[in-house]
């Protein structure tokens, strides 16, 4: 008893002293224009491969007076130093014009190709410290938008700040719940390095087997917050053969290591734990994956996103529908 | 021709000398004429070795028909047959004396010194004339001259009939002796003691004793030049000593606080307010070659709130010291990186100066003798340090032969302190230990919180020392010590991310033997080496990732320091580091801002290295005081890096003008000098590093002054500039710059048996420019403005209160913004602006308070305290954080409220 008090006690203390972290929205909660994933169906490539993305995007914004819209540059940024996206930024001033509407000068769609230049990799510099082979880095941009895309600049924020605005009809800027800038990365090597994008077995929720057309269903939570709301486990299932190896990273013992698998959960309602590790590169399969899904309070339909990723580019998603009755 | 009259001339001079000048070839006749009376009447010393000396001579330089003549020489043969006339020289009848010229005191000149005149006395015995035969300068001359002119003369005569006279008149100046002054007070109220014997033993070996007055103060003159021991003892009080050079002309004064001896029938009638006794000095911004001292006691170290009396802690309320954040066991001395700031431990290197967090010290208050605090400008005895540096001093056991002991218990950690003397040995020992106890109820918290990870941190340090003096003039210590910190964060969901964190593990601990042998060889030559081995080692894991060094250094340090002469000391030394070492190193590349992780080169860098690195620094420095008040200091350095293969020349001057004698002290002060830093391990690896790289270097400007107001106040106001270039810049090389400039106030009340406080007020800038194409900005490690102000009152009965108030610019931060989305890793990325660290938090402000109360019994002494940090709960930004996609943000605050409880025991 009396350590129990003495725990109680310092628990208290510890709480009075602890810093202050103040909470946000989960970054996993789509409330607004949200690019999710883009993928690639070669994440490595070799010059003169012609690429292919497709992305996934949602608009989760509880009011749509106007339509999300992808909008891809279709100019491709070849190898920019370090391989920092934001050092193609400044190629942009010179293609595109202040205030102007330059949807009719991006291609709109989910998806996107090109073809790797021939010449892109030129003459290989002298390796790096470490094990990483000969490599350039190719950079898609790609932005969802509610309204019409305008080039903008840096406007003072430095460096890295997104060049571009998304603006309604009236010129006026909107903020980020209706737009959101994004890239991909593509790795072109002199000669093809196997590299697949990972597969989905299937995803389980409550121990079951969903079907990705019928969804999940729950009960809306009447607990008066979402956090006392009753969990149920999620966990999706990626096969052994996606974990392919990675001949960059050595483990520890100084083999070969392999592609490190993750998976990322989001949903328009609920509650869904954010990342869970599938594969780890030493020590393989993970054996507890199974993340939290709890139902939001009211009722209505919603969705819920599983994308998994492998550390070289890789991806792959699950699109659910998640019906609250 | 005029030729010499003989002369037999009696005079009792001013110290009773009784001198007779027969011949042409006269004897000198000393006479002290430069001391105060007072000073005069307690001389001991024969005044013709001591004494400011008038002597005088007398000569046929009169006209012929005014010559007077010496009565018992044979007349001339040309004056045979004229009846001899009867001569009377002339006699000294006033002699108002002559001083030690002040000019040569001030030019520190201290040699006797000859001066001899020629004389024209009138008929009257008016001196009309005085004339230097041969000039000896620094004052000497015209101050013979002056006192000349003042000198009265029965007129010579001829038969009855008085006549002019030449003569020849010499002045002997010897330099005046120091004094020594002092007072003798109660350890801690400050009470005058009396009666004490106060024992003095001077250069010369001889011993004077006195007894203090009513007042508790004490004086004796006359006493030799050099340095100087004095012992006082006072019935029912332990004895004390000190040791000071004495320089002639000047007066040293020294308090000495004795610490009452209890008999058991004092004991309960003792005052319960007795705080802890032994000083410590902490000498702010002071040269170790400088004149004066600027001491903190080790009572208003241990009750300064806010630092758990914590010596090292409260090194972080001087000015030039910016505040480090919570939990930061940090040193940010005037703008620069806390890296750059160098630790020793009576001049043996360590690698960490705080446990971790900076919870305490590694080294307990308890053992410390000094803290040696230089922000800048530090002696050439120093270096590969471009920042501040800290010497820590460990004190000598207790020499009273009896046994001592302390035991301390708060809410972090438990220590214990015994010392004393091996019976029959002469040795004297000291051990000393502490061990964190927190990590007994921490993690038994964290678990019933349900934070997820439990946490096993402790850390302890040991001291163990052996000392046994040879005479007065040498002594050998052996100290072995060490420290050893450990935290462990387990994660009790070691999947729930995007790797399989288990946790973290750090291990980082050290120790040291150390021999130190100081002898005095002679009384103008000192020796001082210190020697030591141990070993460092760090052990950091996190999951797969980690770093392992063992490094097993090997230091030295030798020191000779000579006195070439009166106002001039010369000190040489060298010091050298081998260290051999292994690495091993697997950590994430480093990515610059702005590049996504992911991609081939996402993958862990790893090294392992066994090798070994050198440094030696040969330096010697000079300490001039060419006049007095005036101590100049030139020093210089050489050090070679094996790990840059290169040498690095450091020359230095420290320069301290003191504008008066006594109190109230006024003094002015500057210092200029090169400093050198070699690049850090991980930089200069060649997988983690960079190749062909060279120390990063920084000159050092200061100039200041010290004013008192009184015997408690002090102003100390300093104005300094630390030009920086040759910074590592990553991937770039040696291409960094930047600079730091400010100005710092100490105002301080020294602390007497009631109170003790000072404000510390630092206002400075601190700038960085990576490489040469980018804009210079504020470092991370600038704080305009801090200001420190410390009360401590006693309130009587044991009772003690005491506050800490802070306001110190926040800061640096740069604005963030929402960059692009990486589609591939699904990650925002940051968009910084830029130059960083443009923008700054809120000012941080907080009030601590500490209330303790001493409880005194027989033959022991119970403390207790609590001090509260953040007493009224201020919500002090330390950080800022972002939402995901770095949209919203918030202040992370700092320490709320925070009590700590101590209980500590003394024997």
């Amino acid at each position: 008893m009396i350590k129990n008090a003495w725990i109680l006690g310092a628990v208290w203390m510890l709480g009075a002293t602890g810093c202050n972290f103040p909470s946000f929205d989960p970054e996993n909660q789509v409330t607004s224009v949200r690019i999710l994933a883009t993928r690639t169906d070669k994440p490595y490539a070799t010059p003169g491969d012609t690429v292919n993305l497709d992305v996934l995007a949602f608009d989760g914004r509880a009011e749509k007076a106007h339509p999300m819209r992808v909008f891809w540059i279709p100019t491709v940024c070849t190898d920019p130093p370090e391989g920092a996206p934001y050092e193609c930024y400044p190629a942009f001033a010179g293609a595109f014009p202040r205030g102007e509407d330059l949807t009719p000068r991006l291609k709109e769609g989910m998806s996107f190709s090109f073809d790797v230049p021939e010449d892109v990799l030129g003459m290989p510099g002298p390796p790096g410290p470490g094990s990483a082979p000969f490599y350039k880095t190719l950079v898609v941009f790609h932005m969802a938008c509610t309204g019409h895309v305008e080039y903008v600049g840096a406007r003072g924020r430095g460096p890295q700040a997104v060049p571009f605005g998304c603006f309604d009809a009236e010129r006026k800027e909107l903020g980020p719940e209706a737009f959101m800038f994004a890239f991909s990365r593509v790795f072109v090597f002199p000669v093809l390095l196997p590299n697949s994008n990972p597969a989905i077995d299937h995803l389980t929720f409550d121990g079951k087997t969903v079907d990705p057309s019928e969804g999940i269903t729950m009960a809306p939570c009447a607990m008066p917050e979402i956090d006392q709301c009753p969990a149920k486990p999620l966990d999706i299932s990626v096969p052994e053969g996606s974990h392919e190896p990675d001949p960059s990273y050595r483990t520890e013992d100084g083999e070969m290591g392999k592609e490190r698998i993750l998976v990322d959960y989001y949903v328009t309602g609920g509650q869904v734990s954010s990342t869970r590790l599938l594969y780890d590169p030493e020590s393989g399969k993970v054996g507890s994956t199974a993340g939290d899904l709890r139902a939001p309070l009211a009722a209505g339909e919603e969705t819920l996103f599983a994308i998994v990723r492998d550390n070289r580019g890789g991806i792959t998603w699950l699109e659910i529908p998640f019906h609250v009755r | 021709m005029a030729r010499l009259p003989r002369f037999v001339i009696e005079r009792k001079d001013l110290v009773g000398g009784i001198r007779r000048l027969v011949g042409s070839k006269p004897r000198a006749l000393a006479m002290r004429a430069s001391c105060p009376p007072r000073t005069l009447a307690t001389l001991t010393d024969p005044p013709l070795r001591r004494g400011a000396a008038v002597v005088f001579l007398l000569a046929s330089l009169a006209p012929r028909d005014a010559l007077a003549q010496a009565p018992d020489e044979p007349p001339a043969a040309s004056d045979a047959a004229a009846p001899a006339p009867v001569i009377v020289p002339p006699r000294l009848k006033a002699d108002p004396g002559v001083k030690y010229p002040e000019q040569a005191l001030k030019e520190r000149f201290f040699e006797e010194v000859t001066v001899d005149l020629i004389l024209e006395i009138n008929s009257s015995g008016a001196v009309r004339r005085a004339t230097v035969e041969a000039p000896r300068g620094h004052g000497f001359d015209e101050a013979a001259v002056a006192a000349a002119e003042k000198l009265v003369f029965e007129p010579a005569r001829r038969n009855d009939k008085n006549i002019p006279a030449r003569i020849k008149f010499r002045y002997v100046f010897v330099p005046p002796p120091p004094k020594l002054t002092g007072r003798v007070e109660h350890q801690t109220a400050g009470s005058p003691i009396a009666p004490a014997s106060i024992t003095v033993r001077t250069a010369d070996g001889a011993e004077h004793t006195t007894q203090t007055a009513a007042d508790g103060s004490w004086a004796l003159e006359n006493v030799t030049v050099g340095p100087t021991h004095i012992t006082v003892t006072a019935p029912g009080y332990e004895p004390q000593s000190a040791d000071e050079e004495l320089t002639p002309g000047e007066e040293t004064n020294v308090v000495l606080r004795l610490l009452p001896r209890k008999a058991p029938e004092e004991k309960d009638a003792a005052s319960e307010d007795e705080p802890p006794v032994q000083e410590i000095v902490v000498r702010g911004e002071r040269p170790p070659r400088e004149v004066t001292k600027r001491t903190l006691k080790r009572e208003e170290i241990a009750l300064i709130p806010g630092t758990n009396g914590d010596a090292l802690r409260s090194l972080q309320n001087l000015p030039g010291v910016a505040r480090p954040p919570p939990f930061g066991g940090q040193l940010i001395v005037r703008g620069s990186a806390p890296q750059d700031t160098t630790t020793y431990v009576d001049g043996t290197p360590v690698p960490i100066v705080y446990h971790f967090g900076g919870l305490s010290s590694v080294v307990p208050t308890e053992a410390l003798d000094k803290i040696n605090f230089y922000p800048s400008n530090y002696s050439a005895v120093y270096g590969r340090g471009m920042g501040g540096m800290v010497d820590v001093g460990i004190r000598d056991p207790k020499k009273d032969g009896r046994l001592h002991g302390m035991a301390q218990l708060d809410l972090i950690d438990a220590r214990l302190l015994v010392e004393g003397t091996i019976p029959k040995t002469g040795v004297t020992f000291l051990i000393a230990g502490r061990r964190s106890w927190f990590d007994g109820w921490l993690g038994p918290v964290l678990t019933a919180a349900g934070a997820g990870v439990s946490t096993a941190p402790r850390y302890y340090d040991y001291q163990v020392m052996l000392q046994k003096d040879f005479g007065q003039r040498a002594s050998l210590r052996l100290l072995f010590f060490g420290s050893d910190d450990g935290l462990e964060i387990f994660n009790e969901n070691p999947n729930a991310g995007a790797t399989s964190f288990t946790g973290i593990g750090t291990h980082t601990s050290f120790w040291r033997l150390q021999a130190r042998y100081e002898h005095k060889l002679t009384d103008s030559t000192e020796l001082k080496v210190t020697a030591a081995v141990g070993q460092d080692s760090v052990d950091v894991g996190f999951g797969a990732l980690g770093f392992t060094t063992t490094e097993l250094p090997i230091s030295g340090r030798a020191e000779v320091s000579q006195k070439v002469m009166r106002s001039v000391r010369a000190n040489v030394g060298i010091d050298m580091i081998y260290s051999p070492y292994d690495l091993h190193l697997r950590l994430p590349r480093p990515r610059p801002p702005g590049v996504p992780a992911g991609g081939p080169e996402d993958v862990p860098l790893e090294t392992t290295q066994s090798g070994n690195r050198l440094f030696g620094g040969l330096y010697t420095e000079w300490e001039f005081m060419p006049w007095q008040g005036m101590r100049v200091v030139p020093g210089l350095r050489l050090d070679y890096a094996s790990s840059t293969q290169s040498w690095d020349l450091s020359p230095r001057l420290n320069l301290r003008q003191e504008l008066t004698s006594g109190s109230p002290r006024t003094a002015l002060k500057a210092g200029a000098g090169i400093f050198y830093q070699p690049p850090g391990p991980l930089e200069t690896d060649p997988v983690f590093g960079q190749e062909g790289l060279k120390s990063n270097r920084s000159v050092h400007y200061d100039v200041g002054f010290e004013q008192e107001f009184g015997p408690r106040v002090e102003l100390s106001v300093n104005a300094f500039y630390k030009q920086l270039d040759r910074l590592v810049s990553d991937g770039a090389g040696n291409v960094g710059a930047g600079s730091v400039y400010g100005t710092e106030w100490l105002l301080r009340y020294k602390s007497d048996e009631r109170f003790f406080g000072w404000i510390a007020y630092t206002l400075s800038r601190s700038e960085r420019r990576p490489e040469p194409s980018e804009p210079s900005a504020r470092s991370p490690y600038d704080q305009t403005h801090v200001l420190t102000t410390i009360a401590s009152y006693n309130l009587g009965r044991g009772y003690r209160l005491g506050a800490r108030f802070r306001l110190v610019s926040g800061n640096p931060y740069t604005p963030t913004t929402r960059g692009a989305y990486d589609a591939t890793t699904g990650s925002f990325q940051a968009a910084t602006a830029s130059p960083p660290n443009g923008a700054r938090l809120p000012f941080f402000h907080q009030l601590d308070v500490r209330f303790d109360k001493t409880w005194t019994f027989t033959s022991w002494k119970l403390s207790a305290y609590i001090d509260i940090q953040n007493i009224y709960n201020h919500q002090n930004p330390e950080g800022i954080t972002y939402n995901y996609d770095y949209t919203q943000s918030s202040y992370v605050s700092g320490l709320p409220i925070l009590p700590s409880l101590g209980l500590r025991g003394e024997l």
